[in-house]
């Protein structure tokens, strides 16, 4: 497994700068064209073993993403050059403060940066798009007097480019995910890695993955299933959807399909492109707007994939998915697709068995 | 109807009787409820309002606006509330979602047969903000989904400063779209002169809150902030109109006389605590006798300090009498969970100095994320630089099924102990 800490050495022996984004969408084209390497602090679970520092500033019931979050800002403080965060959700929105004082505590210090995003669609509230606009260009000029730097437009287009052919792979890999040829777990982690390496270098690993597989072209006959959520599940309960002869084809999790379904077609404006980014993405349950849209997609991709069932692996204590899950529950119904539910937790890293049945039982019913 | 007043009041005098304040409240509580039945039946069109929306800009219409929020607690303070979780859960609602959620879930798609309060009146377009949570807007949402109605969010910026002027004209800009869509959907022209006589209303009253709130200042105190807690609900429900001024009025010349007649809630009052969080509103009335029995008093609580001040702020953040829809743009954050953790430990220590606090009680609040999630750092804070004590409780502020009524006293009397050794040693 990619040991995280290593990645962030690497980024920094390679000269650029780290900055640390909370997830889920942050602005990460608009930071590579200004030099850094942004990467998105998710998707930690099995690879940080204890939350010590964490617990002293969060309670338990925090989601598991804010938890390990802060432990990964503890043991990475010297590798980071900056923090950037948005409002995307009412846990990460308190965090820039807390991470302070966990920093303070340690008589560190690494300069932060906030902005955020509307909430609504400017369909409903016009003023939004020029209230995004005008918080990015505060992010714009806040980072160019940090690090005295100047934003430029041609390389914000080169870095959409760079972030456009990384997307591209991923739904490409997540097409030969659902026939079968590749492994869900490998898509999983090549794409959890992702976030803590250069795009440059991911592109390569992605390529690499697509090189790996594509000469395999076995036609399997498995059942096919959704999974949606926020992060990657689990390692371990990936393995056990192949165990079980479950195809993963295709997927709604924050961290891989809301992530990379949609680049935004603008070359060179800032502006432009995140009113796009963040208004015309790929359904999130976060995106407040978007959930009347996220069924419609819901449909269409279990059509499109002919998919048998839909899993849900469910972050404990994160009510934006929650809230959600009844009336996806009674569509699921209604379209005739079974469901499953899972949530895990904190502490659920080495205690999957508990999943095991559950999952044998399910691919038994499809 | 009754409210919740009714069953914990702890508005009472020392014969246990209830104040004038106290029956003006269920009397006000109860005709706002009935009104809005009859209001429905007549075929007016109803809002459904989550409570940080600026219900001023609602009385420019002649429209009916339900608060579920506030029903929720009314159903908490019921001791209904755990029952209506739990048909929430069976709804498949997850129960570590927020408990107000839950109890309103349960009390809308899934009413008991036997329900002793009706459910609020279908509406037909809901309000909600993002300010003191998302979580809110999500909620909302299922309505939205089931009833087939538009949602109108409220974007509001969370703050880790106070709200500059772009932040203000923001959230004006979206005064003016709610307003065009209740246009839109009632056929109705919006009254700004109804809006502006209603700020009055409000100002007026939160001067008298402010009156009352400050009885707390005297040693013993005037009041317990179990008392603000209950007469906070007339303030989400009828800000704006004349009903609230009114209230207010009689209970801060009240409280005023029964200072003046030496009568205190804890007339030994040995030890003066603060609350921060959500009120625990299924133990109102055992709470606050409890800890008259150990000479102590929660005198006053962030949740309720907050009416009609800014980030940061304790103060009245007084309206000028020019332009209503800014000053509510002003005075949007009023509540505690819409800014960072700096403004809110201005407030606390704001608080300690002037209530002349002994030691700090944090309701550490599953169900309420937004509120909770900072105070281990803000205790932390406040022991190493005003060296106050301090303790963390365990309580959801709907669901009694998450609170440990002997857990939770043995950390009180924990905390009465130490706060005795630190003034033998100063
Ligand atoms: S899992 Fe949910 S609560 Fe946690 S950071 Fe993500 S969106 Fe926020
Ligand atoms: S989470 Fe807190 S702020 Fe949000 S609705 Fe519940 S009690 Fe209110």
């Amino acid at each position: 497994m990619t040991d995280f800490t290593e990645s962030l050495k690497n980024i920094k022996n390679d000269g650029r700068r780290v900055m640390g984004c909370y997830p889920l969408y942050p602005p990460v084209e608009l930071l590579h064209s200004m030099g850094f390497n942004p990467v998105i602090m998710w998707g930690l679970r099995e690879h940080i073993i204890s939350l010590t520092e964490s617990d002293k500033h969060l309670q338990v019931y925090a989601c598991s993403v804010a938890r390990y979050m802060i432990e990964f800002i503890h043991l990475n403080a010297s590798l980071l050059d900056g923090i950037v965060s948005y409002n995307a959700c009412d846990t990460l929105r308190n965090m820039p403060e807390i991470v302070k004082c966990m920093l303070d505590g340690h008589g560190k210090s690494i300069p932060s940066f906030t902005f955020h995003v509307p909430a609504v669609s400017f369909e409903q509230s016009a003023e939004a798009g020029n209230y995004l606009g005008l918080h990015l260009n505060r992010l714009i000029s806040a980072v160019e007097k940090e690090y005295h730097i100047k934003f430029s437009g041609d390389k914000f287009a080169e870095s959409i480019e760079l972030y456009r052919t990384m997307r591209n792979l991923c739904r490409e890999i997540e097409a030969l995910v659902s026939k079968g040829i590749i492994p869900f777990y490998i898509f999983c982690e090549a794409v959890g890695e992702g976030y803590f390496t250069s795009v440059e270098k991911h592109i390569e690993k992605l390529k690499s993955v697509v090189n790996d597989y594509t000469s395999n072209s076995k036609n399997v006959k498995n059942k096919r299933i959704i999974l949606s959520g926020i992060l990657n599940p689990p390692i371990g309960i990936t393995k056990l959807f192949e165990n079980c002869g479950l195809t993963v084809a295709g997927n709604d999790i924050a961290m891989l399909k809301r992530s990379y379904a949609f680049t935004p077609g603008i070359k060179d404006n800032p502006i432009e492109y995140y009113c796009s980014f963040y208004q015309e993405r790929f359904p999130c349950t976060t995106i407040l707007f978007s959930s009347d849209r996220r069924i419609d997609e819901l449909k269409s991709l279990i059509e499109n994939s002919g998919a048998d069932g839909f899993v849900f692996v469910g972050e404990k204590f994160c009510e934006y998915e929650y809230f959600e899950m009844p009336f996806i529950e009674k569509k699921l119904k209604e379209w005739g697709i079974p469901g499953l539910f899972i949530e895990i937790s904190t502490e659920d890293r080495d205690n999957l068995a508990q999943y095991k049945t559950r999952i044998e039982a399910f691919s038994e019913i499809l | 109807m009754t409210n919740s007043s009714q069953e914990n009041n702890t508005n009472e005098n020392n014969t246990n009787t209830k104040t004038k304040a106290g029956e003006h409240l269920s009397k006000i509580m109860k005709e706002f409820y009935i009104n809005q039945h009859l209001d429905a039946q007549a075929g007016k069109f109803c809002v459904w309002a989550a409570i940080i929306v600026p219900l001023e800009i609602l009385r420019g219409f002649d429209i009916i606006v339900g608060i579920p929020e506030n029903y929720s607690a009314m159903t908490a303070s019921k001791g209904l509330g755990s029952a209506q979780c739990e048909r929430s859960h069976q709804l498949g609602f997850s129960p570590d979602l927020c408990s107000y959620a839950r109890i309103d879930l349960g009390n809308n798609l899934y009413p008991p047969k036997d329900a002793q309060m009706p459910p609020l009146p279908r509406p037909d377009l809901i309000i909600t903000d993002n300010n003191n949570c998302s979580l809110l807007a999500k909620w909302f949402d299922v309505y939205h989904r089931e009833y087939n109605i538009p949602h109108f969010i409220l974007d509001v910026p969370f703050c880790y400063n106070p709200q500059d002027y772009d932040g203000l004209n923001y959230i004006l800009s979206q005064y003016k779209d709610i307003i065009r869509k209740i246009e839109n959907m009632t056929g109705q022209k919006y009254d700004i002169d109804k809006t502006r006589e209603a700020m009055n209303n409000t100002n007026e009253a939160l001067k008298h809150w402010k009156r009352f709130m400050n009885a707390a200042l005297h040693k013993p105190a005037g009041i317990t902030a179990f008392d603000s807690f209950v007469q906070m609900a007339t303030f989400v429900t009828l800000r704006g109109t004349p009903q609230i001024v009114e209230q207010y009025k009689l209970l801060a010349d009240e409280t005023e006389v029964r200072i003046a007649e030496k009568i205190f809630p804890v007339p030994d009052e040995k030890y003066r605590l603060l609350w921060d969080n959500i009120a625990p509103w299924h133990q109102l009335r055992k709470m606050s006798s409890r800890l008259k029995q150990l000479d102590a008093n929660i005198v006053y609580a962030t949740y309720t300090s907050c009416l009609g001040t800014i980030e940061g702020g304790i103060d009245l953040y007084e309206y000028d009498g020019v332009d209503p829809l800014k000053h509510l743009a002003r005075t949007q954050n009023f509540s505690v969970c819409p800014y960072g953790l700096e403004l809110r430990y201005e407030v606390i220590e704001k608080l300690v100095d002037r209530c002349g606090i002994d030691g700090m009680v944090f309701a550490n609040n599953k169900s309420c994320k937004v509120y909770s999630l900072m105070q281990l750092d803000i205790q932390k804070r406040l022991i190493d630089k005003l060296k106050i004590p301090s303790i963390m409780i365990d309580v959801d502020h709907a669901d009694v099924t998450r609170y440990s009524e002997e857990g939770v006293f043995i950390r009180i009397e924990a905390l009465l102990e130490q706060i005795d050794r630190y003034k033998n040693v100063c």
